[in-house]
């Protein structure tokens, strides 16, 4: 089952999906997994990274953190039928994957195939884990209402995230927007129980 | 008039296809990313879909700038009437949401920022029915 969350920055988006991971884990008592996908690029970065770190781990619950940039294919073998999964946050992945290389000057994301191949190959991951019957709560940014800078790689990266996004939501059982601390259901029944 | 928005590559255009059962090459179908003006063609079939509000807010502004919104105002009233004009003619407007997000530091974004969010409210305020699009999933607002 795929559930899918997006806000803009500081919505408060990460806590609720938590929040939602963690509910379900509890419900069906398995065990939760945290992917994580922020490359420690900066000081900026590496605080926000402890951030999360420190709140998972005073977490009444168990949470496995797998550390994944780029490439979520090379885990999902891992997981099975009722893992609880967070991925936080598919803009990170999609940037990563998009980018990949440019700090060695190879500038893959101008190629075409290489962008449909970068939306294929999360499209794909994402479908074996839902059809695996891992739970699966995906985190995304909110970038599409103000001017998209025209730049074509901001725009290369603003079409993928929209692409995917589409792709999630009407895959996804439930569909979430955050703002301001408060979700609203797009897509699905919000379950009792669940904040 | 039938006025589609949502954020940028939220699926507004699949939308519109998939409710009129009209695709984008179709000859009624126009993008002001593709070109600034209307050819006269367009006007001749019975679905005319034009995309790209923003775009064309901007063109405008380019041209106007100031006085654009009395600008944008007269061309709306145009497209409005070719549809009344005729009862089976049909009218959907498509255009992009700029307004949330940082306000730019360039005069002329945040005209244009300004101008599109205006020319909106008088989309609105014309059309019969609208529609936000977010990720392929529409929410009727009127």
């Amino acid at each position: 089952m795929i559930v899918f969350i997006t806000g803009g920055v500081r919505s408060g988006k990460s806590s609720f999906a938590e929040q939602l991971a963690t509910d379900a884990a509890r419900r069906i008592s398995r065990n939760l997994h945290y992917i994580a996908t922020s490359q420690k690029t900066d000081q900026e970065m590496e605080e926000r990274i402890k951030r999360h770190q420190e709140k998972r781990e005073h977490s009444p619950f168990a949470w496995r953190t797998w550390e994944v940039p780029v490439c979520l294919e090379g885990i999902a073998d891992y997981f099975q039928s009722g893992d609880v999964l967070l991925l936080d946050c598919l803009t990170n992945l999609a940037t990563n994957e998009l980018f990949a290389g440019w700090e060695n000057g190879t500038e893959k994301w101008q190629n075409g195939n290489y962008r449909s191949e970068v939306y294929h190959r999360i499209i794909q991951v994402i479908e074996q884990l839902d059809q695996r019957g891992v739970t699966l709560f995906i985190v995304s940014n909110e970038i599409f209402q103000s001017p998209i800078p025209d730049d074509p790689g901001t725009l290369y990266f603003a079409e993928l995230l929209g692409k995917l996004h589409q792709h999630i939501v009407a895959m996804a059982a439930r569909a979430y927007l955050v703002e301001n601390g408060i979700a609203t259901v797009k897509k699905g029944e919000h379950h009792e129980g669940e904040r | 008039m039938h006025f589609v928005t949502g954020g940028a590559f939220n699926g507004k255009r699949r939308w519109v296809e998939a409710f009129y059962g009209y695709p984008h090459k179709s000859g009624g179908w126009h993008s002001f990313y593709e070109s600034a003006d209307v050819s006269k063609e367009v006007w001749d079939h019975g679905i005319v879909v034009l995309e790209g509000m923003e775009m064309f807010v901007k063109n405008t502004l380019n041209e106007v700038n100031e006085k654009g919104r009395e600008q944008l105002r007269l061309e709306l009233k145009k497209w409005c009437e070719w549809e009344q004009s005729n009862g089976t003619r049909k009218l959907v407007l498509i255009g992009s949401d700029i307004g949330k997000g940082i306000v730019p530091i360039e005069k002329e974004h945040r005209l244009w920022r300004d101008m599109a969010g205006w020319f909106y409210q008088d989309i609105v305020s014309a059309a019969y029915r609208v529609d936000v699009i977010w990720y392929g999933l529409s929410e009727r607002l009127k």
